[in-house]
């Protein structure tokens, strides 16, 4: 519930709220954009649809609701003295042939938009991009300024500087520990189930809490409350089906998605090939179901379901194995206790498990992961004038991390971290006229392991410079007291690890400042700056090759960082073709003790210069063609100098072959890669919407440089091998048929 | 609504700040050689020769005699626990292998003593250090078996007395070598790694050590002493894992107690190969505690015995 900018009297007691919806299925539409026509007085949707402008005169009003893709609606009405108008308003969704915007904004979505690092993505864009076998959501949001991948196998966000445990992932409000499949190439989030993803890269603010760098905040569909309706696609990767539709009281919402290279396995093990995996799958399922009990309350339920199941023999005798996957549940409870004060309540589950398992000869080694969350939730918004708007809330709960190796049937590991949570916010936003608004916000955590309290205050400053020039400026302080081991190349083995006596909490510090300008036609520029502290970073120290009988804080080595960056973001059409471009220039360092004899160097993932380009184009009007283009600064990697090998070592019959360098001191040659794609929508015998995809990822064979690899010869060269990403074009067709 | 003209310069440095500031930051590194060292003192055992060479340019050749360090001075001081250097032992180069330097005494390596390495390739070059401290001395009581079949459930274990360590825990690492490496002896699944393919006849077929030189001798990475139950009578039993033997018939297995220096030495050196939370590409430095050089100045204190694999039951 975001207040517009009022000019009304401060004093004035007559509102308009109410719920937005798409008029074909009934489902709530997050951030849509209300205004008062003639005037500057409106207010975008919260998370549930809701809005509420209060403060009006009485007397008759216009009100505008627009939301991208889809058509403008006016309403007209007169307001009596201290009349609480309730307005529910559908929205009518605009059709394929009439000019799609490619990706987020269309300008009247302007409340939320203009907020600080924040970019929204639909998933009708994730779906059109062409992608690497199956639309995903975060190698879509990796397109957007600041945000960049670690390479083509990764679906992981490295957002303004941050590594991937920087970013907390909700979905329904529920926190996803481990957001991938097939080991951290594609996203967890089907783009058929989820509604609408809202991205805060920075400086986010207080209603969030629990990482030093960005949200990502994904919404499951309602269903629709119309009619039963659903969409089936079958891909080259995946297959996937939704239905939805309505019930007595509200909506439901299934979908299911399962990967489908058996065949192309049972294929390759035909042929005598070692190493082809006997199962190799993936299958996840959404769901969620709503009671519309009354106009003013509303209750559903949503729940993800989702693991990914490898098992390779290697030869006889040897096999591993690898199950992981996440589990979601959340109850949500909208209750309107009037038109201003508005209350969401939730209680949530979170489940993260992973177990792998090696088998050689008769020994046998696994490890049992699990992460298990429970909490509950309440948030309220109140708008007690035209001037002020109120935010507050809590988020508690417990944390339960469960770590257990066993090695050659003996457990050599066990750790069992218990830890109860709570938070508490509070966000007031002031607007003392047309042309400012001052938000301020505080947030207090408390973490059970190691008695850790911590405050961490917000603030950002909105003027408008003109009618479509707005300059902002925002700051605050982040604290985290999880922190993830993981593997860039490999996802399905995370282990997440929290703050403890001794291990205190990584915090930093945001500035973030913009300024954006927009046109009537939807063209819209935006720069964006910032820079941020990374302190008291713990992470598993990458030196130790046994944590038996450790004590917990020597498992960790304990750094800091800081990154900063300039972003600039353009959205609009030239002629007939439609699309945004992104630039981001930025520089992000690492410090800790063991590596690179505690200088500062550059991450991985560091890139200076990122480019990308999106465009889309309709050739007629059934076929529309769209393409990607990706430029960014090589990768910061290590090249060797000097080696020497010891000769005489008692533990190899071999050399020790040892090499000299300073840590990511080189860069690999630049990146760039261009995908294309074409889609062609129509009717199937005249009653069904069909879409078909045909795709190309990498379209010009660009053998871009994953990371080289130094091998020591018997001759006593070294060799140097260069392992590429994605090396050649990698063709995708899906056929989605709507129903 | 009539906004007022403003001035925005100030805007714009701003942007210009977060935008201008220059091209790629990298920092060439460029070789230089370095003094290398290598040595590996063994508790109860004598002196062992200590090894000079030179560190190389990555795009040249190793070669261990070009690279030998001919004509330094190397001395190993005995120090007490304030420091203080209490005997000398002076090394002299050896006549039929380069860079290598023999103790001129017999001395034998005392558990639990501290040793300096000290080595002067030349009038100008910096004097290379390094310390070692010897870990205590520890016994093997008795191994479970002089004999067992491969995959016996019982498996092979040997009793050992704890290693008393300060400040910490023992840093084990296990050493399985074949006494015999013949492809008869080779274990099937390895067989399967070696060769990758199904051989139907192994008299006939041809092969050489070399093919399977990596697996002659085989240790585990450092293991903590957190591993294993400590009996109330300070000894502990270790289990051999059926996945490191590599060879049927005679298996000489020795479990080492690694000091700072070689464990230090072993976790980065492996981390170099990828495999730690590190992304591929990132290379660290090898933790080495030599001062002024590189390699490696480190001790240990080993138990071994000799089991004799059996093919298991058809």
């Amino acid at each position: 519930m975001v207040l517009g900018v009022v000019n009304s009297s401060a004093q004035s007691s007559s509102s308009v709220s109410g719920f937005v919806r798409d008029q074909e299925s009934g489902e709530t539409l997050i951030l849509a954009n209300l205004r008062i026509k003639d005037t500057s007085i409106g207010a975008a949707t919260n998370t549930s649809g809701y809005f509420t402008i209060p403060g009006l005169t009485p007397g008759p009003y216009v009100l505008i609701a627009s939301y991208i893709g889809y058509k403008n609606a006016e309403f007209s009405f007169t307001l009596g003295r201290e009349e609480a108008l309730r307005l529910d308003i559908e929205l009518e969704p605009e059709g394929f042939d009439v000019g799609e915007v490619v990706i987020t904004a269309e300008s009247d979505t302007e409340e939320e938009q203009r907020q600080l690092g924040a970019v929204k993505m639909t998933t009708a864009t994730i779906r059109k991009l062409p992608t690497i076998l199956e639309p995903d959501v975060f190698r879509s949001l990796q397109l957007l300024p600041g945000v960049k991948a670690a390479s083509d196998f990764s679906s992981g966000l490295y957002i303004r500087g941050g590594s991937p445990d920087q970013t907390l992932i909700l979905l329904d409000r529920t926190t996803v520990y481990n957001p991938s499949h097939f080991f951290g190439v594609f996203s967890t989030f089907n783009p058929d189930a989820i509604k609408d993803i809202r991205l805060f890269k920075g400086a986010y603010p207080a209603s969030y809490g629990g990482r030093i760098g960005s949200v990502v905040d994904i919404y499951n569909k309602d269903g629709n409350r119309k009619e039963t309706a659903g969409t089936f696609t079958l891909g080259l990767l995946a297959s996937r089906v939704m239905v939805e539709g309505p019930h007595r009281f509200g909506s439901w919402m299934l979908a299911v998605r399962r990967s489908t290279v058996e065949p192309i396995l049972a294929a390759a093990r035909s042929g005598d090939v070692n190493g082809i995996p006997e199962k190799f799958y993936f299958v996840d399922t959404n769901g969620k179901i709503n009671f519309d009990i009354s106009q003013n309350n509303k209750v559903s339920f949503s729940f993800y379901t989702g693991k990914d199941v490898v098992v390779v023999p290697i030869v006889s005798d040897v096999d591993v194995q690898l199950r992981y996957g996440n589990e979601t549940f959340s109850a949500n409870w909208t209750h309107l206790f009037s038109d201003r004060l508005f209350s969401n309540f939730n209680v949530t589950r979170s489940h993260y498990f992973s177990h792998p398992e090696f088998d050689f000869a008769t020994t046998h080694s696994a490890q049992d992961n699990q992460v298990r969350d429970y909490s509950l939730k309440g948030d309220i918004e109140y708008a007690p004038d035209s001037r002020s708007a109120i935010k507050a809330g809590f988020w508690g709960g417990q944390l339960r991390f469960d770590l257990n190796n066993t090695f050659d049937g003996t457990e050599v590991f066990s750790l069992v971290t218990r830890s109860v949570y709570a938070n508490g916010f509070t966000e007031y936003v002031f607007r003392p006229s047309a042309e400012w608004t001052l938000t301020s916000g505080v947030r207090a955590s408390y973490f059970e392991n190691g008695s850790f309290f911590r405050i961490e205050p917000r603030f950002s400053v909105e003027r408008q410079l003109s009618s479509r020039l707005f300059a902002q400026v925002g700051a605050g302080r982040f604290h985290q007291f999880l922190t993830l081991v993981s593997n860039e190349a490999f996802s399905g083995l995370d282990v997440w690890l929290t703050s403890a006596d001794k291990v205190p909490p990584a915090y930093g510090d945001q500035l973030v400042t913009g300024l954006k300008y927009k046109k009537e036609s939807g063209f819209r520029i935006e720069w964006e700056g910032y820079y941020r502290t990374m302190r008291q970073l713990f992470s598993l120290n990458p030196f130790l090759p046994d944590i038996a009988g450790l004590a917990y804080d020597e498992m960790f080595h304990f750094g800091d960082g800081y990154a900063w960056g300039s972003e600039i973001f353009v959205e609009g059409s030239l002629g007939p073709i439609s699309g945004f471009a992104g630039y981001t220039y930025s520089i992000t360092r690492r410090r800790f003790p063991a590596i690179n004899e505690r200088a500062y160097y550059a991450p991985k993932y560091d890139r200076t210069h990122d480019l990308n380009l999106t465009g889309s184009y309709n050739l007629t009007k059934s076929w529309q063609i769209t393409a990607v283009f990706n430029y960014s600064t090589g990768q910061a990697y290590t090249e060797p100098v000097s080696q020497y090998r010891l000769t005489h070592s008692p533990f190899s019959y071999e050399d020790t072959s040892v090499l000299v360098s300073l840590f990511n001191g080189s860069r690999l040659s630049p990146y760039h890669r261009l995908d294309v794609g074409a889609t062609k929508k129509g009717k199937l015998f005249g009653f069904a919407d069909y879409e078909l995809q045909l795709q190309v990822v990498n379209a010009y064979s660009r053998k871009n440089i994953w990371f080289p690899f130094f091998e020591f010869k018997d001759d006593g060269s070294v060799k140097r091998e260069d392992v590429t990403q994605i090396p050649i074009p990698i063709p995708n067709v899906a056929f989605t048929l709507n129903f | 609504m009539a906004m007022k003209t403003r001035n925005y310069s100030w805007y714009g440095l701003l942007m210009l700040l977060f935008v201008g500031l220059g091209c790629d930051s990298t920092v060439d590194s460029i070789h230089s050689d370095e003094i290398v060292v290598e040595s590996y003192l063994v508790a109860n055992e004598p002196m062992p020769p200590v090894w000079v060479s030179r560190s190389i340019a990555l795009g040249s050749t190793f070669n261990p005699e070009s690279v030998a360090v001919r004509d330094a001075s190397v001395v190993i001081y005995v120090l007490n626990g304030e420091g203080v250097k209490t005997q000398t032992i002076r090394f002299e180069e050896s006549g039929d292998e380069p860079g290598a330097y023999r103790s001129t005494t017999d001395e034998v390596v005392q558990a639990g003593k501290t040793y300096r390495l000290e080595v002067q390739s030349g009038l100008d070059a910096e004097l290379v250090w390094a310390e070692t401290t010897v870990p205590a001395d520890f016994e093997l009581i008795e191994p479970s078996a002089t004999e067992i079949a491969y995959k016996d459930p019982a498996q092979f274990s040997m009793l050992v007395t704890q290693s008393k360590v300060e400040g910490g825990q023992s840093v084990f690492v296990f050493t399985m070598e074949s006494l015999e490496p013949t492809l008869h002896n080779l274990i099937p699944v390895y067989r399967e790694f070696v060769y990758d393919e199904e051989i139907t006849d192994l008299d006939t077929f041809e092969w050489s050590v070399d093919d399977f030189k990596q697996l002659l001798v085989f240790t585990s990475p450092p293991i903590f002493e957190g591993n294993y139950e400590v009996f109330s009578d300070g000894t502990l039993r270790v289990k051999l894992p059926w996945f490191a033997v590599a060879f049927y018939g005679p298996l000489k297995v020795t479990m080492t107690i690694l000091d700072k220096n070689l464990y230090d030495f072993q976790r980065y050196q492996q981390s170099q190969q990828g495999g730690s939370t590190l992304s591929p590409g990132e290379i660290p430095n090898v933790l080495d505690h030599i001062e002024n050089g590189r390699g490696l100045f480190g001790s240990t204190s080993r138990v071994s015995a000799i089991v004799q694999i059996l093919k298991e039951a058809s």
